[in-house]
C-alpha cells in the first residue's frame, strides 16, 4: 500500500463515517437517506452563515430579505460570527493570470518535527505568520504541513523557501510545487464565464 | 389552396395555450425579470450531466427496450417503494416515457373511449384538458379554491361527478396553485374513486417539493394500487427538464396498454436521458434536499413580499409557484399581468391560462434566484401602490 494511503488510514482510524455516508458497495436502496419526506427542514444554523456558505453574492439588504431579518439583525449575526471566529474576513476570488503583475503561487509539502506538549502547533503557527503564506494545513499522510504561498516572482517564492522556511529549526524537509495554471478558484471555473440563462422566459 | 381544411376538427377547435400568447410578448422585451418560468433555475447537477456524457463516450446511443432500461426500472421500483410505499415490478409494471406529459397522453389514449369522461381539478396544468380532448374524451373540471388552499375535496368531486366518468386526474402538489392534500382528504378521495370505479392518473411530479406535512401518494390507500397510474419524473426534483424523462407505474395490464401506443409513437425514451436518470436516482438524494431547502426559503420570501404588496397569497404546500389573488387591485389577472409587464418589466402568468377557475389569480414562480425575486417583488410593490393611487 502506498505510504500516503496508509498514513490516511491511520489518521481516520477509530473515526465514525460522517452522517449520511453511503459506502460505494451499498445496495441501491440505502442510497435514499430520506425514507420519509422530512416535513420541516433544518433551520437551526445561523441564517447569515448559511447564506455566506452558499456564496450567493447577495448584498446585506438582499440577505436580510432572504433570511427574513432586518439589516441590523444581519449585521448582529455577522458580528456574532466574527466574535466566534467562524467568520474571519472577506477576500475576493481573483484570477491573477489575467493581470500582468500577477503573483506566482506554489504549494509546499513540509515535514517537521513534532514537539512535546504542543505537537505541530508551535511550528505551524510560526510558519503561518509569514506574509507569503496564504494558507497552512496539518495533513495526514506522507508529510505534515501543506502550505500555499504566493509572491511577486518565482525568485521571491524560492527565496522564501530556501532562506526562511527550510532554515527554521524543526523543519526537516520541503517539497515545492509551483502552480502552472488554475482551472477552478474558490468554486469559480476560470475558463467558463457564467452564461446567460437559456431558459425560456415563460413556460408552463 | 386552403390547407387548413385538412386539419382534424378537434385540433382546430383546441384553443392555443394562454401561456403561448404571453410568451410571444415577453420574448420580444428586454430587461424582463421573469417569474413566469415553470422549471427549476438550477442547472442539472454536474454528476448527472457527466453520467450522460460518459454514456455518450461509451457509445450508449442505441434503442433501449420499449419499456426503458431495465436497470433504470429497477432503480425506480426501489425509489418508489422507499419513498411512496407501493411496490411495482420492474419487469412489467413500469414504463419510461418522454416526460410526464407523454405518460398522461399514453394513459388517456389507452383508457379513454370516445365520449368517456375524465375528471380533473382546476386550476391545473395547461395540458390536462387538451390531452383529454385529443384522446376524444370529455373533460369534467372540479373547482379548487384559494380559501381551501387549492386542496382537492371528495365532496367537490361528488358534486361534479356525472354518469360516464371513467378517469380522475390529480396533480398534487399542483402546478399552478401549489395545492396539496393531507392524508385524510386524500383517503376520502381514494374512497370516492373506489366507489365510482374510477381509474386515477396521479401526476406526482412535484412530490419531492413538499414543504409541510410530507407527501402521500393516493396509490397507498386500500383498493387504489390496482386502479392508479402513478406518474412521476425527474424534471422538477432533479432539475432535469430538458432531459425529458419520466415514468408511469401501475398494474401490468395498464402499463402494457400504454406500452402499445408508446412503442409505435416513441419507441423508447432517449437512452442518454435514461442513463442520466439512473445516476440521479443512485446519487442525487442530496441535490434534491439542497434544492428543496432553497425553494422553501424562496417560498417564504415571495409569499411575505406579495402579501406586503397587497396581493393576498397563501404559502403553497408544495411545488415552486405562488398563486396570489389580484382582486385587491381592482384588475383582472390578465390586465394585471400585462400592466405589470408593460410598466415594471416583470413577467407573471395570468391565472386564466390554467383554466377558468384561475381568473383573478396570477402564477409567480419562485424557481429563480434570490436577487431576482427581491427585485421582482420591489417592482410588484411599486406597481400595486400605483394601482391603488
Amino acid at each position: 500500500m502506498p505510504e500516503c494511503q496508509s498514513g490516511m488510514l491511520e489518521a481516520l482510524e477509530g473515526m465514525n463515517p460522517p452522517e449520511g455516508y453511503i459506502p460505494a458497495s451499498a445496495p441501491l436502496d440505502s442510497a435514499f437517506p430520506w425514507k420519509e419526506f422530512s416535513p420541516t427542514l433544518a433551520r437551526s444554523m445561523n441564517p447569515v452563515l448559511k447564506l455566506l456558505i452558499e456564496g450567493g453574492h447577495l448584498t446585506m439588504a438582499q440577505m436580510a430579505q432572504v433570511a427574513g431579518l432586518s439589516e441590523a439583525e444581519v449585521n448582529q449575526n455577522l458580528e456574532q460570527l466574527k466574535k466566534d471566529r467562524v467568520f474571519l474576513g472577506w477576500r475576493p476570488v481573483l484570477d491573477l493570470s489575467r493581470e500582468p503583475a500577477g503573483a506566482v503561487r506554489a504549494v509546499i509539502e513540509v515535514k517537521i518535527t513534532p514537539e512535546r506538549g504542543g505537537g505541530f502547533n508551535r511550528l505551524a503557527d510560526r510558519i503561518s505568520r509569514f506574509d507569503e503564506v496564504e494558507s497552512c494545513y496539518l495533513m495526514s499522510g506522507a508529510y505534515d504541513l501543506l502550505i500555499f504561498v504566493a509572491g511577486p516572482s518565482l525568485q521571491r517564492v524560492a527565496a522564501f523557501v530556501s532562506e526562511k522556511l527550510s532554515t527554521i529549526e524543526g523543519v526537516l524537509s520541503t517539497s515545492t510545487h509551483f502552480m502552472l495554471r488554475s482551472y477552478k478558484e474558490g468554486s469559480f471555473l476560470i475558463e467558463a464565464p457564467a452564461e446567460a440563462s437559456s431558459r425560456l422566459k415563460v413556460s408552463p | 389552396m386552403d390547407t387548413k381544411r385538412f386539419i382534424a376538427r378537434q385540433v382546430v377547435d383546441l384553443p392555443k395555450s394562454g401561456i403561448r400568447d404571453f410568451f410571444e410578448i415577453v420574448a420580444k422585451m428586454k430587461d424582463v425579470i421573469s417569474l413566469g418560468i415553470g422549471e427549476p433555475d438550477f442547472d442539472t447537477p454536474w454528476h448527472i450531466r457527466e453520467a450522460a456524457i460518459y454514456a455518450l463516450e461509451k457509445g450508449r446511443t442505441h434503442y433501449t427496450s420499449n419499456l426503458g432500461l431495465i436497470e433504470l426500472r429497477r432503480a425506480i421500483s426501489s425509489y418508489v417503494a422507499a419513498h411512496y410505499g407501493p411496490e411495482y415490478s420492474p419487469e412489467d409494471e413500469i414504463i419510461i416515457t418522454v416526460g410526464v406529459s407523454e405518460s398522461i397522453d399514453l394513459a388517456l389514449r389507452a383508457l379513454v373511449n370516445p365520449g368517456d369522461k375524465v375528471m380533473y381539478h382546476q386550476p391545473c396544468y395547461v395540458s390536462y384538458h387538451p390531452s383529454v380532448v385529443l384522446a376524444h374524451g370529455v373533460g369534467v373540471p372540479v373547482r379548487t379554491t384559494a380559501a381551501d388552499g387549492f386542496a382537492l375535496n371528495a365532496e367537490d368531486l361528488e358534486r361534479a361527478w356525472e354518469p360516464g366518468c371513467k378517469v380522475l386526474m390529480i396533480n398534487l402538489p399542483c402546478n399552478p396553485t401549489g395545492g396539496t392534500c393531507d392524508r385524510a382528504r386524500l383517503e376520502r378521495i381514494a374512497r370516492f374513486a373506489v366507489e365510482k370505479d374510477l381509474i386515477v392518473l396521479s401526476d406526482e411530479i412535484y412530490s419531492e417539493l413538499v414543504y409541510e406535512g410530507g407527501h402521500t401518494s393516493i396509490a397507498v390507500f386500500p383498493g387504489m394500487r390496482e386502479r392508479t397510474l402513478f406518474l412521476h419524473g425527474f424534471s422538477k426534483a432533479f432539475a432535469m427538464t430538458g432531459f425529458r424523462v419520466a415514468y408511469a407505474c401501475g398494474p401490468a395490464e395498464l402499463v402494457e396498454a400504454m406500452m402499445k401506443i408508446h412503442q409505435y409513437s416513441i419507441l423508447c425514451a432517449p437512452i442518454l436521458s435514461q442513463e442520466a436518470a439512473l445516476e440521479a436516482l443512485r446519487r442525487g438524494a442530496d441535490d434534491v434536499k439542497d434544492m428543496r431547502e432553497h425553494y422553501l426559503r424562496r417560498r417564504d420570501l415571495i409569499v411575505r413580499r406579495l402579501n406586503e404588496a397587497g396581493l393576498s397569497c397563501r404559502a403553497p404546500g408544495g411545488a415552486f409557484y405562488a398563486f396570489p389573488s389580484v382582486a385587491s387591485t381592482g384588475l383582472d389577472d390578465r390586465d394585471f399581468a400585462y400592466g405589470l409587464l408593460d410598466q415594471e418589466r416583470v413577467a407573471v402568468v395570468p391565472g386564466r391560462a390554467f383554466g377558468p377557475d384561475g381568473h383573478g389569480f396570477i402564477r409567480a414562480s419562485f424557481a429563480t434566484g434570490y436577487d431576482q425575486i427581491v427585485e421582482a417583488c420591489d417592482r410588484i410593490e411599486r406597481y400595486t401602490q400605483k394601482l391603488r393611487g
